[in-house]
């Protein structure tokens, strides 16, 4: 078990070649300021359990980029604690299989948290997402954003629970799949449980091909169909590099998916 | 000098035939208006030529300069030259129109375009037509006004310098000062590169600005009637009519369905009283 404070910025790199299991836990002490980049490396299959507690009043983000050229099952607990605000952006264009296992504890009033998935699939991806509101004034924006290549399948089940007491709270879970293939596959469950009153809460899912007509309009001007997925593909996980406050981490993000568009066109 | 060859040209759309026997020889340097009643075939024509594939060829034939068009996919065609200015022009969320643009001037290179390059030719030709230059970073088409959208059409157009251009309806969402715009650098474009056009407008005014060499009547999927500038002169003042006379032509309605519909559910009088 790695035990490892933050307090600043830091880049964590965790390379399947030294090993197939890894265990990390992050302090992230109170009223701290930092961007934490954790990159998947190497070429063996990977568990990696990650636990974090975020103390009171942080301002956080931790970005995850899979480079791993095997498969990774990636299980992350995170505790929120009073007034934190905390992004957590999954990068996931690998061409292996993936589970992520993601549970969001906010247990203090105040604790903030927004989930960006911006996810591109040639093999499997299963996204299982968890966030419980156990105080009152909580917030949760999760946002996922898939793109289902041929033969590639993902399964998003999002779980949003607001319990009892946990008044003035608010849910939002938006996951989007775009599948470009016959032989594409792709699943979205959005769950709410919400066992308190006085809450806002709301889903939206969205799962369909791209536009013909889009697609033809981009071809006309010269785009290959390669081209013109690709072009569609950037927009559609745009979002996803625009909610960090980071310019650098927008920028190392909108790489990532060009360089995965590149490949693909 | 190219050319573009229709022969006996039949389009379904979903089972319904909509063009049943076109045939069209438009050369570089001319300027053909395509006229006809809305419905008649005149979109038809120009997305089959650049091969939407909603548009099926059932009979007939598309060359350009000798080429099998109908064996060409749509990048294909462009590449080959052919440019379509599309009526309803599509809004494509996410993708910025500097990089659709560039992708779409690399497309039809060898060698993809420096930057600078491209930042500066792209500069130009936006303040060609007279718009805003932030209108390279706005998402393509999207939230663009009619006019926007269509002005849009034009600088692709002058990226790409096409040796066919079809304009479906371009004139459309512009006021009357836009129209002016557009047709001057549509005409600056055609001196510049002496490329063929097939123009299909309901305005004479636009008509005016171009001068067409050419007309041609649309109606029931072929074309009825050709002439020179004359021809749409003559429509624009007194309409169809004398035509479908001389013809003897009626246009074919689509047969109309009617189905009832249901407004939903409303409350019941149970005592039948009314």
């Amino acid at each position: 078990m790695n035990l490892i404070t933050i307090n600043d910025s830091k880049k964590i790199t965790v390379n399947s070649d030294k090993g197939s299991a890894c265990r990390i836990s992050l302090d992230v002490e109170k009223r701290s300021k930092a961007n934490v980049v954790i990159f998947l490396e190497g070429k063996g299959q990977l568990k990696l359990d990650l636990n974090v507690r975020v103390g009171s009043d942080c301002q956080v983000v931790f970005l995850t980029v899979n480079h791993n050229e095997a498969e990774i099952e990636f299980n992350e607990k995170y505790d929120i604690y009073a007034d934190s605000k905390v992004t957590i952006a999954h990068m996931e264009l690998s061409e292996y299989k993936a589970v992520y296992n993601s549970e969001h504890q906010l247990l203090q009033q105040g604790a903030e948290l927004t989930v960006q998935t911006a996810s591109v699939s040639d093999s499997r991806k299963i996204f299982n997402q968890d966030t419980f509101h156990n105080a009152g004034n909580t917030t949760a924006h999760i946002n996922n954003y898939g793109v289902v290549m041929a033969n590639g399948y993902t399964d998003m089940v999002v779980r949003n629970t607001i319990v009892q007491g946990a008044h003035n709270s608010a849910t939002h879970q938006t996951s989007r799949l775009l599948t470009y293939d016959k032989s594409a596959i792709g699943r979205i469950l959005p769950v709410l449980y919400i066992y308190d009153d006085e809450v806002r809460a709301s889903h939206a899912a969205s799962l369909g091909q791209p536009d013909e007509e889009q697609i033809y309009y981009l071809q006309s001007r010269g785009l290959s169909l390669n081209e013109a997925v690709g072009l569609i593909v950037k927009g559609y996980l745009l979002p996803v590099t625009q909610i960090l406050e980071d310019e650098n981490l927008n920028r190392l993000l909108l790489d990532e998916i060009e360089k995965k568009v590149n490949q693909n066109a | 000098m190219s050319t573009l060859e229709i022969r006996n040209l039949h389009v379904n759309v979903e089972d319904k035939e909509i063009l049943k026997g076109v045939d069209l020889t438009v050369n570089t340097g001319e300027v053909h208006a395509l006229m006809g009643p809305n419905g008649n075939g005149k979109s038809t024509l120009l997305m089959t030529i650049m091969g939407h594939p909603r548009y099926k060829v059932t009979e007939g034939s598309i060359t350009f300069d000798g080429q099998d068009v109908l064996a060409m996919s749509v990048d294909e065609r462009s590449k080959a030259g052919l440019f379509i200015a599309m009526q309803y022009p599509q809004e494509v969320p996410g993708v910025t129109n500097s990089d659709f643009l560039k992708a779409a001037v690399n497309a039809h290179r060898d060698q993809p375009i420096r930057l600078f390059e491209f930042i500066r030719l792209l500069d130009k030709t936006i303040a060609d037509v007279q718009m805003d230059p932030a209108i390279a970073h706005r998402f393509l088409n999207e939230g663009f006004s009619g006019g926007e959208k269509k002005r849009n059409e034009i600088i692709q157009m002058k990226l790409l310098k096409p040796k066919l251009a079809m304009l479906d309806e371009l004139d459309s969402g512009l006021d009357v000062d836009a129209i002016k715009i557009v047709a001057d650098n549509i005409l600056k474009l055609k001196e510049e590169t002496d490329m063929g056009m097939i123009i299909v407008s309901h305005y004479e005014r636009f008509y005016d600005l171009i001068q067409p060499t050419y007309a041609h009547v649309l109606i029931n999927g072929r074309i009825v009637e050709s002439g020179d500038q004359e021809l749409a002169k003559r429509i624009d003042a007194e309409g169809y009519e004398w035509l479908l006379k001389e013809k003897n032509l009626t246009i074919e309605k689509e047969e109309e369905v009617k189905r009832a519909i249901s407004l939903g559910t409303c409350a019941v009088n149970k005592s039948g009283a009314l």
